[in-house]
């Protein structure tokens, strides 16, 4: 009964976040193409989107209990309700519309997708031993986000105490996607589980490889994705404390909110690039709103992350003269993140304790560590230790030049927009630990890794995009079974992401290189 | 394919594959080693000691908490443990306000029990038995 229970509060999340997607996506067209892609981006929606509705349910009830579970169906039923005009019409398609492009794939084209099986059967693997080993999750998963799950779930009427500034080591001005939602499910089974907390943590780090495999797949090609996947599974992290090598995104941060945090940055900026590249189809603004919205209820990094995407869209728009698009653009995202952002704000402004690190700033203090040139000496080798050995970026960097940069023309904007976003992000973590009022050394030890990896699957995305479409035995056809052109290798493709699929070019000899 | 492309395909995929094997070697090797140096070995086991002395107080109570750790990695590890067994109850550390009288106390003991001196100002209430102990506080 209690699994049972358990595995409704997951499903009802995922119907949330699809239904939310249906409804809010360009559902006509590019996202009722990949499966995965909607598969993961509901499963990160649904997550994100229940767990805020847990939330306001506390506020609302008082306390957690299993009244919950009727008001999720509640929603449910009415998103349904919403969605059912369209869903009628022949808007819903789960796997996507008739007649658009299909990639017929030669023997060659199977390699590509065995090496990612490979690589996901390890990773599967290393985390059910990590579950064995680790049920609880990482330091961080049980002193800090699990331990405010139990604090939300246990309680009852006083789950306000998980914001106590007593228990300041518990971090208690952290956003609450992780908690609320392990609590939310807690609440459903009506006792705590384990299970919650590893299967939201397996969610979230395949949903992130699944998001950054099939959107790449989306824009450039099928092994353009999977070789992606490859490279982000394949990521490892040296640890600390010499205990050898750790699955970067699988093993390292297990249970941690960086993941997730993880996947809703890469979400945005994908979306933010499918905008650019599709500009009368405004719903990618709403869906780059509401991933950047919960991305701030993950994590605090979240809240930084919202101001450099969002000056990377304003930036770029000035750059291409694009400001009156871009208005309505920024209209849209609003209406995406504004839901989210007001929940924010209501857990900042009227329960969470002030962050340590903003309370302890001291303004004259950052300039005179910003002029001091021996922190960025230290900053700067710390950089260099973690991505030569923790996070050994050099293989994915040199792999990526052997390849080659190659932009496709009519992406200057979608390209310049998500490059700033990502060499924003790493500009901002950089300059964080420069002004730190924590012990410098002891702040990097125990953070830059993990801040590193929330970037690692955008760096990926914006990295592959940067390089000529890789086809391995992949052939491109239209509805008629008839080749498509496949030589520029990203416009077909492009095409295929924006939904203007139905080819009306004469067909090409090859689409493969 | 050109031949650069694929040299590029195979450093990714080359190197992707040998960390994720060495990786699961590794992580294979630290399963059947137990923990590291600055590990408490089974999370789950060490919250089961926490059980009784929970079950023993109801409500939402604010403790005080000190322990037998000297590494203090794994002092705060073990404060940190015992916040998350805990809660809801709020877990302060002994040195983090002035003690008022009347509060009470949890003791988390590992490897010997507490001397006269760490006692001063508690009256003993309770042993639950494997290291934790309750008391309360008498004076400053």
């Amino acid at each position: 009964m209690s699994s049972a229970a358990g595995v409704i509060a997951f499903v009802l999340a995922f119907l949330m976040g699809m239904l939310l997607l249906f409804l809010i996506g360009p559902w006509r067209d590019s996202l009722c193409g990949p499966f995965l892609l909607r598969t993961c981006i509901s499963i990160g929606f649904g997550v994100g989107v229940s767990s805020c509705l847990f939330f306001v349910w506390l506020l609302v009830a008082g306390s957690p209990g299993r009244g919950i579970a009727v008001a999720d169906i509640l929603v449910v039923l009415a998103l349904a309700a919403l969605a059912w005009p369209a869903a009628r019409r022949g808007g819903f398609r789960l796997f996507g519309p008739p007649g658009v492009q299909e990639r017929k794939l030669t023997p060659l084209g199977a390699i590509p997708s065995a090496l990612f099986v490979v690589i996901v059967v390890i990773s599967v693997a290393a985390f059910v031993l990590l579950c064995l080993q680790r049920p609880h999750g990482g330091w961080d998963a049980w002193g800090i986000w699990n331990c405010r799950a139990r604090f939300l779930f246990r309680g009852g009427p006083r789950w306000t105490d998980a914001f106590s500034p007593l228990i300041q080591s518990t971090h208690p001005d952290y956003p609450l996607l992780g908690p609320s939602f392990v609590a939310r499910a807690w609440s459903y089974i009506g006792s705590e589980t384990v299970l919650v907390p590893i299967a939201t943590s397996f969610l979230f780090v395949f949903a992130t490889v699944g998001l950054l495999v099939s959107s790449l797949g989306a824009i450039r090609s099928r092994a353009h994705g999977l070789i992606a996947g490859i490279a982000l599974l394949g990521t490892p992290t040296f640890a600390a404390h010499g205990v050898g090598y750790e699955f970067g995104y699988v093993g390292r941060y297990f249970q941690y909110m960086d993941i997730p945090l993880a996947f809703y940055m890469l979400a945005a900026i994908a979306f933010g690039f499918l905008q650019d590249m599709n500009p009368r189809e405004r719903a990618y603004s709403v869906l780059a709103g509401v991933s950047a919205g919960l991305a701030c209820w993950t994590k605090n990094e979240g809240i930084i992350f919202l101001v450099i995407f969002t000056g990377s869209r304003l930036i770029s728009a000035i750059r291409f003269r694009q400001s009156r698009s871009s208005f309505r653009e920024c209209i849209h995202f609003l209406g995406g993140l504004a839901p989210i952002l007001a929940v924010v704000f209501y857990f900042k402004w009227s329960l969470a304790p002030p962050n340590d690190m903003v309370s302890e700033f001291d303004l004259h203090a950052a300039i005179a560590k910003l002029a001091d040139p021996e922190r960025y000496r230290v900053v700067a080798a710390a950089w260099s230790r973690q991505l030569l050995f923790r996070i050994p970026a050099v293989p994915t960097v040199l792999g990526l030049a052997l390849i080659g940069v190659k932009t496709e023309k009519g992406e200057a904007r979608a390209l310049a927009s998500s490059c700033i976003a990502v060499a924003g992000m790493l500009v901002a973590y950089f300059f964080v630990y420069v002004v730190t009022s924590k012990p410098l050394q002891w702040h990097m030890d125990t953070s830059l890794s993990r801040l590193l990896l929330q970037v690692f699957p955008s760096f990926l995305f914006v990295a592959f995009l940067l390089v000529p479409a890789i086809r391995v035995g992949e052939k491109i056809v239209t509805a008629d079974g008839l080749p498509e052109d496949g030589t520029s290798g990203a416009a077909p493709d492009r095409r295929a992401a924006s939904g203007s699929h139905r080819s009306t070019r004469p067909p090409s000899s090859r689409a493969t290189h | 394919m050109r031949f650069r492309v694929a040299l590029g395909i195979v450093v990714l995929c080359g190197f992707a594959f040998y960390a994720s094997l060495r990786s699961a070697a590794d992580m294979l090797a630290r399963y059947r080693a137990g923990h590291g140096p600055h590990e408490i070995a089974d999370v789950t086991a060490y919250e089961k000691r926490f059980v009784a002395l929970r079950a023993s107080q109801p409500g939402h109570p604010v403790v005080e908490y000190f322990d037998d750790q000297e590494d203090p990695v794994l002092k705060v590890t073990a404060r940190t443990l015992t916040q998350y067994a805990l809660a809801p109850w709020i877990v302060l550390d002994r040195t983090d306000p002035p003690g008022i009288p009347g509060r009470l106390v949890v003791g988390n003991f590992h490897r010997r029990l507490p001397g006269p001196e760490q006692l001063q100002g508690l009256a003993f209430v309770r042993n639950y038995g494997r290291g934790v102990m309750l008391f309360v506080r008498s004076g400053p």
